[in-house]
């Protein structure tokens, strides 16, 4: 197992402090875990306002359940759990997942093969649009926020094989998808 | 973590631009929200403490009374438990109110023995074989 971050510790001490009622404990709470939440839901939604939309919904829900939260080690996966939850909540409401999705794998073309790192960074990004909102998530949740796969797999309410396994198909894809691009 | 997944982790953190201003804004609002729950949950307690302790001080002179008053020794014996258990409901709530305090200050004070551990192992070297 691996030794916990000062930072990881902390937060469990301010969860601590929320839960009984600390107000100032909450304020930091909430301007540490901000920006993680709102890019993993810009990744999700593809859009900055919903992103904020949802940001929000998902700290009024904390400030709900938190008292009821056990165990504190479990803040991060609760949270982006809730946070989950209500991304696909959007994702259903505007109906946009297939509809988004076919539009990219229909429409959206890379043009040119990357030469420096910021091209390459690009090039990736408008890879990463072609894929579905969950192949996102997917690859938000393990590279952007650090998540080990137990932890996405309570994230998601998925087994640990699955995420294993979508994990490397969404790798490949990725790959397929600027590998296609580069022979076209 | 291999070459390619280090540049999608590149690549995940540039997207979009966070507003700090937004934000702040909503971090406000947060609190906020947070102290009005607050409010809400001191309300209901003290509503909650205030009901209790009028029933069980009530119920407990009334009973106390009737143990005084009363020649029937059932009656004596019935009134004089419902008033012990009367008043170690009391005690309960106390002892109750008295681990949940206990508990956070525990798990509070090992999170900062932990914090402080874990600050330390950062700051020393590596110990050389």
């Amino acid at each position: 197992m691996m030794p916990k971050s000062p930072d990881q510790i902390y937060d469990e001490l301010l969860v601590l402090n929320c839960q009984q009622g600390n107000r100032d404990a909450f304020s930091e709470l909430v301007e540490r875990w901000q920006k993680r939440l709102w890019h993993y839901a810009l990744q999700v939604t593809r859009s900055e306002s919903a992103a904020w939309d949802i940001v929000q919904e998902t700290w009024v829900a904390i400030i709900k359940e938190l008292s009821k939260l056990k165990d504190v080690t479990l803040f991060p996966p609760w949270t982006f759990r809730i946070l989950n939850n209500k991304c696909a909540d959007w994702l259903r409401q505007q109906q946009i997942q297939s509809r988004v999705d076919n539009q990219h794998r229909n429409h959206t073309h890379i043009d040119a093969r990357p030469t420096s790192n910021d091209e390459q960074s690009e090039f990736l990004q408008a890879a990463i649009a072609r894929l579905s909102a969950n192949q996102r998530a997917l690859l938000t949740l393990r590279y952007q926020q650090g998540f080990d796969i137990s932890e996405i797999a309570e994230i998601l309410g998925i087994p640990e094989g699955t995420v294993k396994s979508r994990l490397h198909r969404t790798v490949t894809e990725l790959r397929q998808l600027i590998g296609v691009t580069h022979n076209e | 973590m291999n070459e390619f997944e280090k540049t999608i982790q590149v690549t995940l953190s540039q997207t979009g631009k966070f507003d700090t201003g937004k934000a702040e804004t909503l971090r406000k609002e947060m609190v906020q929200m947070f102290e009005g729950k607050l409010k809400k949950v001191k309300l209901w307690t003290w509503a909650f403490l205030l009901i209790d302790g009028i029933i069980i001080a009530g119920g407990i002179s009334g009973l106390l009374v009737n143990l005084l008053i009363t020649k029937n020794t059932n009656a004596m014996i019935i009134s004089a438990v419902v008033v012990l258990i009367a008043h170690e409901g009391t005690v309960l709530i106390k002892l109750w109110y008295w681990v949940l305090n206990t508990k956070y200050g525990v798990l509070k004070e090992l999170k900062q023995l932990q914090l402080q551990i874990a600050e330390l192992t950062g700051k020393t070297p590596p110990a050389e074989n």
